[in-house]
């Protein structure tokens, strides 16, 4: 998963000071946790500092020449080392090598965003280590190489601590390299704010489902371990753009995919009514 | 008493006038001056025989001459009434009377004379003929004879005299003390039909007599339903006692409305069979006797049912069937709280940020909604409208209008509280004005902020105008005639409403009252008015009603959803929250102007000591605070503690004290007999705690290691049942297709290529829940016979049912399943006992183990319920296998599992249908019994190869692990 090399700046609202301590950690080259529940805008907060820093206003003349400034990979449990570093490939009678994501962005410098890192394999988060201390590097085995991380090359893990139990904890020495920024759903103001702009929906439209958003936060502990996300909110918002009834909207894209507990489902279908007029 | 006669008539008059003068000379005197006026008009035999019969009377006995005396002064005027013929029978009557007793005669000549120029010749021959009948039927029933002519010349005049004597033969032709009966019953009763009544006294006493007492208790109330009492009269007169409907509608119709009652009666019309009519009358109270379609069809499905099984259609009626429950809610869109109140429970969850429980209303807390910072009080269930929807909105409508007073700040000022008003000169009139103005604010703001609730608010708002408006008869209303406070009171209520203007009349648009009110709503009915804007109009319309004339303002009913606000249970409860959630929220909004040493999460102990301190300010003395506002606080600090055991989950002391109340659930119970679920027939009380035996668990394994090795060897056999994908394997389902590569390369570079390149599916994590059910019922302690034989220590079966249980749970620490150990006994099905030695979450520790080793055998087995409530609790694990293991020494018995005792179906078919349900939710369950004839019942209870009777009990440990082996792996 990469970033065009000619893509629009991705919008992003920034809620705290999240953007100022990304760039400060990025000069000085420390590797960043972000922590925070799904579809809080994790994500979305990487592309846009990649923006910022490849190709916007605090980029620099050898940064706008990488090809493909962020590296995103999405763990799962069947990911491996290999999959990271890179694998010898069969191509006709010859076995060729091909660098994994993370080789490539630490030879070109640019960001690797490894997604969910609690889900990988062990061998593969064991492998970051030596690339976020001091030492910057990433050994490749099976070349027997030692590859030196490009000055411009950083290092972004993200988890979700609501739903990790105890055998999917990040350990310790792995978690201790890591500054960790916090993220959490925004408020309900600056939450209207960010599906009016993503969905194109009125301001009242938005106010109110930002006001749903909110409500249904507060059912966390029944049926769910998050409250349904901005990612979600935006989702209705599109639908009701495309002039879906806002009840309808919400119930397939929050009610429906937030639990699938009936009366949780029912709970919810009630905000819903009394918060939408009937279409 | 014939010779005797004819020898008195052979004398001369003078002879029988010397017979009267020795008894009494008084007599003889009247005898002879009211012979001088009667010998003017009857002949000189008439003559000899009137003074024969008044010497017969004169010496019949004992003070018999004043029986002689009475007649002598009547003669005269009977013999104008009744004539010369007339006159002698009388006497001749009177005569045979005296001659059993002089009581008896003085009774009928009384009577007769109160009614002798009103009553006609036949009717005193009919009481005179029947007066014989009794006589010679029961010569000796004085006082019953006394009663009888009392009553009869009473009743002489009426128009239906004669059914009364018809329905006093019957009687005297069956037995004396039902005679008795009716002549004190009708003597009390006035105003009856006897005519009426004759036809079933013809039937049946017993039927006519409680016809005669219904008639009685409930005249008033039948007097518009005479022809539907008639009718049912004609079809279901019954001697049958489960019949007795009659006795029903006497009893039952004190608990009605006469409107109701009216209802009723017509609805009863619609019952074929006596029986259910029965049935209806005495459970009629609580249904929707209103909504007459759907009663009708919800009867006629009653009266289909009673031709196939009587019984199921009597539970019907009753409405203890499921079937018939969910129909009537069908027919008449009713919905029961209880229903809804997971659902609600997460609405109120979502929507404010206070620990609301719902709590239905009950009869000591009136029928209108109501929020006291812990609860809110709904409506058990609503059936306004005719369609669920309807009235789920309603209900909803009701709650939010609840919560919306929390959220729009009702509750915030501290200054409006129970004794806010009382500084008012009317006190009720300033609490029901502020009322109905603060619940009017908070709708407008509701509205102004929910679209959706908008509608609905709306929507209700016209629906109970045109209610109020139909009962405060609209006319009057929108003449608007303010002629009291309580006219005042109903006219801002409407107001409060929208209702609209065009619906006032053009002259009272410019009345001071109409313009007044007006003016000063609008500052409550604007976005973002608070309760000081609310008490501004108060204020000044409180000013302007108080000048109006007084009336009674209980008269005044709020509207039904927006329940009631009480002042006088708000206060520390709304106080509390508001701390803690304006922490919560200072906490949430991080606001980086905060000094972060507010931001400490608020204890609640500091509270409670902070409330304590303003309260003692406040009143004076902190020993001024009553006893409800410290309870109030306790209640606060308890739900406190529970939050903070339930976050921190190290306080398990706070867990356990929370316990110590049973918890209460209800199921319902099948009954083979009406084909049907009981709905919520018993009521389980789930307890944890026992008493405890500490040593018990250590004895055991102390006396039987080798036992307990055994069982533990057994089951760590088991190999793990959650399989899972284990990559570079030798041998497997798919290959793993980086090895693969890995080997390619490797053979082509000449190293040696691993044969590790498959993916297996292996098991290697157990994903069970277990429960294990005891039978603790009193049987259990009989001593087991095999153990008898073989050893010289008795062991009872409950001794063997928890040695069992101890081996198992000692072997099941090694294996790490979840396993919850439970207990049941209980008498009858309002009394189910289930006791919670081990739950799933639970230790097993000293604690459990003493638990175990204090089961002690009580009561009965009640097993269907037992087994459903071991269902519910081994669901909630969400383990792949969930398995129900019941240790049992017997036929599942209570003394109400069945409508017969000795029945042993009932309960039977209840288990089986229970353990069919846990089959359902893929619950594998398993029941063994100690006890020999196990297999007979047992075949029908359980699936194949789901149960085991054991026939030598000292196995039952390696049984049971072998069980568990079975299921489990």
């Amino acid at each position: 998963m990469t970033l065009p090399k000619t893509v629009a700046m991705p919008y992003y609202l920034p809620l705290a000071d999240e953007v100022e301590l990304f760039l400060l950690a990025y000069k000085q080259k420390l590797p960043i946790l972000l922590k925070g529940p799904t579809g809080c805008g994790k994500t979305r907060f990487v592309e846009y500092m990649c923006h910022l820093l490849y190709r916007g206003e605090h980029s620099s003349e050898a940064r706008r020449l990488v090809p493909i400034p962020l590296q995103t990979v999405a763990c799962h449990e069947d990911l491996s080392a290999t999959d990271l570093v890179g694998r010898f490939l069969l191509q006709g009678a010859d076995t060729t090598w091909q660098d994994g994501p993370l080789s490539i962005a630490v030879k070109a410098g640019s960001i690797c965003y490894l997604d969910e890192i609690v889900e990988a394999r062990k061998d593969s988060t064991v492998l970051i280590h030596s690339l976020t201390d001091h030492r910057r590097i990433l050994p490749v085995d099976k070349l027997g190489l030692i590859l030196e991380a490009h000055e411009n090359f950083l290092l972004v893990i993200s988890y979700n601590p609501g739903y990790q139990n105890v055998l999917k904890d990040l350990k310790p020495s792995t978690r201790q390299r890591f500054i960790a920024i916090e993220f959490d759903y925004p408020n309900e103001v600056q939450e209207a704010e960010i599906i009016t702009r993503e969905s194109g929906v009125d301001a009242a439209v938005a106010a109110n489902l930002a006001l749903l958003g909110t409500r249904i936060r507060r059912l966390e502990s029944h049926g769910f371990d998050d409250g349904v996300s901005t990612r979600l909110l935006v989702y209705a918002g599109k639908l009701i753009t495309e002039g879906i009834s806002a009840s309808r909207a919400c119930d397939v894209a929050v009610t429906a995919a937030v639990s699938d507990d009936s009366d949780v489902q029912s709970a919810i279908g009630d905000v819903v009514s009394s918060i939408f007029a009937p279409s | 008493m014939t010779d005797n006669c004819t020898a008195i008539k052979a004398l001369t008059y003078a002879d029988h006038l010397k017979l009267i003068q020795k008894v009494n000379g008084n007599l003889a005197v009247a005898v002879d001056e009211k012979h001088k006026l009667l010998k003017a008009f009857i002949e000189e035999e008439e003559q000899c025989r009137w003074i024969a019969l008044c010497s017969s009377l004169c010496a019949s006995g004992w003070h018999t001459y004043k029986a002689a005396d009475s007649y002598v002064e009547m003669s005269m005027g009977l013999y104008r009434n009744f004539g010369e013929v007339g006159l002698l029978r009388i006497g001749s009557h009177a005569a045979v009377l005296c001659e059993g007793a002089l009581n008896n005669c003085l009774s009928y000549l009384n009577a007769l004379n109160k009614v002798q120029s009103i009553c006609s010749k036949e009717s005193v021959l009919a009481i005179e003929r029947v007066g014989g009948m009794l006589l010679s039927s029961y010569p000796q029933a004085t006082n019953m004879l006394q009663d009888y002519y009392r009553q009869a010349f009473k009743l002489c005049t009426d128009s239906n005299y004669e059914a009364w004597l018809s329905i006093i033969e019957l009687h005297a032709s069956v037995d004396r003390h039902s005679l008795v009966n009716f002549l004190v019953d009708s003597e009390s009763y006035e105003n009856v039909n006897w005519c009426d009544a004759l036809p079933h006294y013809l039937f049946s006493f017993s039927f006519g007599s409680k016809y005669l007492a219904t008639i009685h208790a409930v005249s008033d109330a039948l007097l518009d339903v005479l022809g539907e009492f008639r009718t049912l009269l004609q079809q279901h007169q019954t001697n049958e006692p489960e019949s007795d409907w009659l006795e029903s509608l006497k009893n039952n119709a004190k608990n009605f409305s006469r409107v109701d009652f009216h209802v009723l009666v017509r609805l009863s019309v619609n019952f074929d069979k006596p029986v259910l009519l029965k049935a209806f009358l005495d459970s009629a109270v609580g249904l929707p006797l209103h909504k007459k379609r759907a009663m009708v069809e919800w009867i006629e499905y009653a009266n289909d049912l009673a031709y196939r099984n009587m019984l199921a259609a009597i539970a019907f009626v009753k409405l203890e069937s499921v079937v018939s429950i969910n129909l009537l809610k069908d027919l008449t869109g009713e919905i029961l709280l209880a229903d809804h109140v997971d659902k609600l429970q997460l609405y109120i969850d979502a929507w404010s940020r206070l620990p609301l429980a719902i709590t239905p209303l009950t009869v000591d807390k009136g029928d209108q909604a109501f929020v006291d910072g812990l609860h809110v009080f709904l409506p058990a269930s609503v059936s306004m409208y005719n369609t669920k929807q309807e009235n789920y909105n309603l209900l909803r409508l009701i709650l939010n209008h609840q919560l919306g007073l929390i959220e729009f700040n009702t509750f915030s000022d501290t200054e409006i509280n129970g004794n806010y008003f009382l500084a008012y000169q009317d006190p009720k009139l300033a609490e029901k004005l502020f009322s109905i103005l603060e619940s009017a604010r908070v709708d407008w703001q509701l509205q102004f902020r929910y679209a959706g609730l908008a509608h609905l608010i709306a929507t209700a708002k016209r629906s109970f105008l045109e209610q109020l408006l139909s009962e405060q008869s609209l006319l009057e209303r929108q003449r608007l005639v303010i002629e009291s406070k309580l006219d005042a009171l109903i006219y801002i209520q409407f107001v409060s409403l929208d209702l609209p203007d065009a619906d006032y009349e053009e002259s009272n648009r410019g009345s001071r009252f109409y313009s007044l009110c007006h003016l000063a709503i609008q500052h409550i009915k604007k976005i973002g008015a608070t309760v000081a804007d609310t008490k501004h109009v108060f204020n000044t319309l409180y000013a302007e009603l108080l000048s109006l004339p007084k009336a009674n303002l209980d008269a005044f009913q709020f509207v039904y959803y927006r329940g009631q606000i009480k002042f006088n249970t708000l206060n520390q409860h709304f106080l509390l929250h508001e701390q803690t959630v304006t922490a919560e929220l200072k906490e949430n909004l991080d606001d980086p102007m905060l000094n972060p040493d507010f931001l400490e999460p608020i204890n609640a102990t500091d509270i409670e000591i902070s409330e304590l301190d303003r309260k003692a300010g406040g009143y004076g003395e902190s020993m001024d605070i009553s006893v409800p506002e410290l309870q109030a606080l306790d209640d606060h600090a308890k739900i406190k503690k529970t939050q903070a055991a339930l976050q921190t989950n190290d306080n398990l002391v706070g867990m356990q004290k929370e316990r110590q109340q049973p918890s209460v659930f209800y199921y319902d119970e099948w009954d083979y007999q009406i084909s049907g679920y009981r709905k919520n027939w018993c009521t389980l009380y789930e307890m944890h705690e026992l008493e405890l035996d500490a040593d018990y668990v250590k004895e055991v394994l102390v006396k039987q290691p080798r036992l307990a090795a055994s069982v533990k060897k057994q089951l760590q056999q088991l190999v793990p049942a959650l399989r899972r994908k284990v990559y570079g394997m030798n041998d497997g389902e798919e290959l793993d297709l980086d090895k693969v590569i890995e080997t390619l390369v490797d053979r082509r570079s000449g190293a040696v290529p691993s044969e590790n390149i498959y993916i297996q599916k292996l098991r290697k994590d157990r994903d069970v829940s277990v429960l294990f059910l005891l039978d603790m019922s009193a049987s259990t302690d009989d001593v087991c016979q095999s153990f008898m034989q073989e050893n010289t220590n008795e062991l009872r079966i409950i001794d063997l049912e928890k040695q069992s249980i101890i081996f198992i749970a000692e072997a099941l620490q090694t294996l790490g399943d979840q396993y919850a150990i439970c207990g049941f006994s209980g008498y009858g099905r309002d009394q189910v006992d289930f006791y919670v030695c081990k739950d799933f979450d639970d230790k097993y520790d000293f604690q459990v183990k003493a638990k175990i080793g204090g089961i002690k055998p009580c009561r009965s087995t009640r097993m269907g319920p037992a087994i459903r409530h071991s269902i519910s609790k081994l669901r909630k694990t969400a383990s792949h296998t969930q398995v129900l293991i019941i240790l049992s020494d017997g036929y599942p018995q209570d003394f109400d599992y069945g409508f017969d005792r000795t029945d042993r179906t009932y309960g039977l078919q209840d288990s089986t249908k229970a353990l069919k349900e846990a089959a359902r939710f893929n619950i594998q369950s398993f029941c063994l019994t100690v006890d020999p004839s196990g297999q007979d019942y047992l075949r029908e209870m359980c699936p194949d190869k789901q149960y085991m009777v054991m026939q030598e009990m000292s196995q039952l440990p390696y049984e049971l692990s072998k069980i568990y082996k079975g299921l489990t792996a």
